[in-house]
């Protein structure tokens, strides 16, 4: 997912609006949110 | 010219007294015509206070010989605002600076958070553990506060337009 996000990134230009790079990035920052209150909570559960 | 009766004057009815020297003569004199002298003298102190009162206020009486105070005139410094024409290309000048520095910072965070997922996936597959150590979970916190600064910084675009901020091109969904 990462890699992906680079890659739009550096496809786009200053002028550019990507979709595919806000959406890229919201799957991304989604992830890491479900897995650090997973995380969380497995620590918080022991 | 006639002035009303002196107040301090004595009046006819009273009865005078015998003159028999002249100092009480001359002072009779002095007591009859003062108001005469006194009045013209008094009104002209007045009106030039007053006066100068309207000039300091900034207004004038009616009727006063008073001048309204002119504040001195305040000469153009050259420090003026600048003209709407001017300013324009000046404005064009500062989104597209504002557009590249959007963009460089936007290739930085992207360049950051492929560094630290690629770090998170080499420690997770080298451990093999279920469990995430609390530096691990630190790396994924920032990979999420990138990712949000990424999107914001990507869907906020400035153009030059009447609007304001607003996207310039779209790429389509891929």
């Amino acid at each position: 997912m990462a890699n992906d996000l680079m890659a739009d990134i550096e496809k786009s230009n200053k002028d550019t609006l990507s979709i595919g790079v806000i959406r890229k990035a919201d799957e991304i920052e989604r992830f890491a949110h479900d897995v650090r209150l997973k995380m969380n909570t497995e620590v918080g559960a022991k | 010219m006639s002035f009303p009766p002196c107040p301090m004057q004595p009046s006819p009815q009273a009865p005078r007294a015998t003159v028999h020297f002249p100092r009480r003569f001359i002072a009779r004199w002095a007591n009859r015509h003062l108001c005469r002298i006194l009045a013209p003298s008094f009104l002209l102190a007045l009106a030039g206070s007053t006066g100068m009162h309207a000039q300091l206020s900034g207004g004038a009486l009616p009727g006063s010989v008073a001048t309204r105070y002119n504040p001195p005139s305040v000469q153009p410094t050259g420090h003026s605002l600048p003209m709407k024409d001017a300013s324009g290309t000046e404005d064009q000048r500062i989104l597209q600076m504002r557009n590249a520095a959007r963009q460089l910072s936007m290739v930085s965070d992207a360049g950051k958070l492929l560094r630290l997922a690629s770090e998170l996936h080499a420690e997770v597959a080298a451990n093999n553990t279920s469990s995430l150590t609390p530096a691990q979970l630190r790396k994924i916190q920032q990979i999420e506060k990138l990712a949000h600064k990424v999107r914001i910084e990507m869907a906020i675009s400035v153009s030059d337009t009447e609007g304001g901020m607003m996207p310039i091109q779209t790429l389509g969904f891929n």
